[in-house]
């Protein structure tokens, strides 16, 4: 078990990076592998999963893409309605 | 052009239009009266008692409608073959400024707003992408901004509405270019959404091109349109004549081909009559915002029932609205690459089509109490209204002749209709010769102008874009047959819808579904009191006479076999298996221009097995994206959104309802928390399976 629960912690960590646009090469995957290394040495498996995800930002500074504009600056403006129909 | 948008600060360049136009409608008026006059001669004649009793003459009244009513179209389709063989109408805009003079004409800021409401994300993004590259092309991207306007309700949508503009805006390098309003309240439809964005960033451009959600043009296309607008300050609406594309049902596929082989003929008729007075159908159109702004909000309806409220369709409206400001509405068809799609199923259609009623019927208000309304814009709305009551007047008209031929077989001869006025007997007469000529002329009216068609298609030398000549023919009848099986189902539902407009009520008596397919059980029990009225029509009538059972039949048929023809018309296999064998096809279709083959095949934006609220939570760069945009005032308390989110999590989204997902997937802290613990869940909890499926799908890719 403490090896599937480790394994599993790896996996949804390089899951994390690739989704946040981190490419996983052979580096990454070390990196990882040493972030679940070191939390399996501070606690065990207790807790393994949330010591590495909190420390996943830290460890991997994750790319923060400007957003574009959802909308522009607001030029208010009125639409006029007839007296009669 | 001044503050108010003022159309008598405008020099009007646009000639003699309004003289052209006066001649061809009092032209038309004297052809449809003259035909109509003949034609009720002919009714009178057919009559026994030739129109001697009240139920006669409601007859003859009934009949005296519908007969203008397909004389118009008849004199329409013939106008418009004549401009089209005489080159063009010469009163036409095309026809107003030459290619040079048009690519000398510098363009003005101009918004493409798409306004969509609960639509499928990729094909609508797909068109928008499509429009925005043709657009590329023409080398005149950087006059225009998109604005995608959305009033959809569940959060399942709008997110992935979200996420796809943020995926496209990337894609297309359009940051800061491309634009995604949500609507937290859909007030007054989608003119309100319009309304909307007029209100916030209107005063930025000085136009606006309406899309629907399955609209493409062409980026040529538009930069002509802005063209014109700029030559012709007086015109306030100028609108294209969308082609069908994309069909993929058989039913999709005959509407698709009948609107590209008769529709050139009846547009080019309509422009020619209708001139600087045109109609607005809401989409593929451009608008000069200004005027727009200043004389098109929509007041509501102060009547009563269907009279009081929202107006539902409103852009004939606009266009009286724009009309009554002293601007121009025009149509143009000779704008190409202005493209739309049929609903893909009769039921889909029909569908539409109980909005629509409800929305002409709404004019009739607009029609007697509008004021200062041209006479040409009052026309349209009597078009527009007609389109949906001749269905209920050709019932009526069925009743009626049924309850004249049961009383000849049943009753006694009457020999003094009319007692008071005559002291000599009338004997029935009975023409039979004069039935089939009033028959056969009918069919003439109907018929005629879509064989005119073919006969453009060939005089033109485009026979080949349809197949070749004998498959264009063959289509043709295939065409005829369907639509002739197609009328009497229409006629049936759109009496109903228009019953259930007047009365301000719903008549259900089957679902409606939004499959790509109609399924048996649902056509059957949708068609089963089509079906029962008209098999119950046909056994009286030939219980009565085999002729008038004969008589029925063009009726009674088509809708006794309403289920399976509801059914095969959706089957998508008998689209495909029609093109084939050449038959249906459309110029589109034989050469997949650019501008088509994006929509035909879209790209799943959303390629996982999650749904978009799901990946909101999951995926960490569209949470961000979710969670920047989100409102930062709450309409929830914020124990009840942990609440929902704590079931969210335990549980999944489908624990929550509509409301509650909505409040959820607006909260930047609700999402934030949701998206920090579905990471720390198990894998075999809920949220935990999500994961393992997502990181599956992108390890895949």
């Amino acid at each position: 078990m403490p090896y599937q629960q480790v394994e599993e912690t790896l996996a949804r960590a390089l899951t994390y990076l690739r989704l946040s646009g981190i490419t996983v090469t052979p580096e990454v995957a070390r990196g990882a592998l040493h972030l679940v290394d070191s939390a399996l040495e501070k606690g065990g498996e207790q807790r393994l999963l949330a010591r590495v995800m909190e420390r996943l930002p830290d460890t991997f500074p994750l790319p923060e893409e400007v957003l574009p504009p959802q909308t522009p600056p607001l030029h208010h403006a009125s639409v006029h309605y007839a007296d009669s129909l | 052009m001044n503050e108010a948008g003022d159309a008598d600060s405008v020099p009007d360049l646009t000639g003699r239009w309004k003289a052209v136009a006066v001649v061809r409608r009092t032209v038309l008026t004297l052809l449809v009266v003259g035909q109509t006059l003949a034609g009720v001669y002919g009714m009178l004649s057919v009559l026994p008692y030739h129109g001697g009793d009240l139920l006669e003459q409601s007859i003859v009244l009934l009949f005296a409608l519908l007969f203008a009513w397909i004389s118009v179209g008849f004199w329409t389709a013939m106008l418009g073959f004549y401009m089209r063989r005489r080159g063009g109408d010469p009163q036409s805009l095309a026809r107003r400024h030459d290619a040079a003079t048009l690519a000398a004409t510098p363009l003005a800021r101009t918004a493409l707003v798409l306004p969509i409401y609960n639509e499928p994300v990729d094909r609508t993004l797909a068109g928008l992408r499509a429009t925005v590259e043709s657009l590329r092309a023409s080398g005149q991207l950087d006059h225009f901004d998109f604005y995608i306007l959305s009033d959809s309700r569940d959060a399942d949508v709008w997110l992935a509405e979200r996420a796809g503009w943020y995926a496209l805006c990337r894609e297309l390098g359009l940051e800061g270019r491309l634009f995604y309003r949500h609507r937290p309240v859909n007030l007054n439809f989608k003119s309100g959404n319009v309304a909307d964005f007029l209100r916030r960033w209107g005063a930025d451009y000085r136009y606006m091109v309406v899309l629907d959600a399955d609209s493409v043009m062409g980026g040529d296309t538009l930069v002509r349109m802005v063209r014109h607008m700029e030559l012709a300050p007086r015109i306030g609406i100028l609108q294209s004549s969308p082609s069908l594309i994309n069909a993929q049902s058989a039913f999709a596929r005959f509407q698709q081909f009948a609107n590209r082989i008769y529709g050139p003929l009846f547009s080019t008729g309509l422009a020619a009559l209708q001139l600087g007075e045109a109609a607005y159908w809401g989409h593929n159109a451009i608008i000069r915002t200004e005027p727009f702004m200043a004389h098109c909000g929509l007041r509501r309806l102060s009547g009563f029932g269907l009279f009081k409220g929202s107006i539902m369709s409103h852009d004939f409206v606009e266009a009286a609205y724009m009309g009554r400001a002293g601007y121009q509405v025009w149509m143009e068809p000779e704008l190409h690459e202005s493209y739309e799609e049929s609903p893909p199923t009769l039921v889909d259609e029909l569908t539409r089509d109980r909005r629509w009623a409800k929305g002409n019927m709404q004019h009739i208000w607009l029609l007697f109490f509008g004021r200062r309304i041209r006479f040409a814009h009052r026309m349209a709305f009597i078009n527009g209204i007609l389109s949906y009551l001749a269905s209920p007047v050709w019932f009526v008209f069925l009743v009626l002749t049924s309850i004249e031929a049961t009383r000849l077989t049943l009753w006694p001869i009457d020999y003094f209709p009319d007692p008071q006025n005559s002291m000599f007997p009338v004997w029935p007469e009975w023409h039979p010769h004069w039935a089939v000529a009033m028959i056969l002329s009918t069919f003439f009216l109907l018929f005629f102008p879509k064989f005119l068609a073919v006969a453009d298609v060939l005089l033109s030398g485009g026979r080949r874009r349809f197949g070749g000549f004998w498959k264009l023919l063959l289509s043709v009848c295939l065409e005829l047959f369907v639509s002739m099986l197609l009328a009497p189902i229409r006629m049936l539902a759109h009496s109903r819808y228009v019953l259930e407009a007047l009365f301000n009520v719903s008549l259900h008596w089957g679902g409606q579904n939004r499959t790509d397919e109609t399924g048996w059980g649902q056509a059957v029990i949708s068609q089963a009191p089509g079906t029962l009225l008209a098999g119950g029509w046909a056994a009286l009538a030939l219980w009565l006479d085999p002729m008038f059972f004969y008589w029925s039949l063009p009726v009674a048929l088509p809708l006794v076999l309403a289920a399976p023809t509801s059914v095969l018309l959706s089957r998508v296999a008998i689209g495909q298996w029609l093109r084939e064998r050449g038959l249906l096809m459309t110029p589109e279709e034989q050469r997949l221009i650019p501008l088509v083959r994006t929509v035909a095949e879209p790209a799943a934006l959303n390629p996982t097995p999650l749904s978009a609220f799901e990946v909101a939570v999951i995926d960490p760069r569209l949470n961000r994206l979710h969670r920047t945009q989100a409102r930062h005032r709450r309409t929830v308390e914020p124990d009840t959104l942990r609440q929902w989110a704590q079931r969210c999590l335990e549980q999944g989204p489908g624990v929550l309802n509509r409301f509650q997902l909505n409040a959820l997937a607006r909260d930047a802290d609700s999402l934030a928390w949701l998206h920090r613990q579905a990471w720390l869940s198990a894998p075999e909890d809920y949220w935990g399976r999500r994961i393992g499926q997502l990181g599956a799908t992108v390890r895949g890719a």
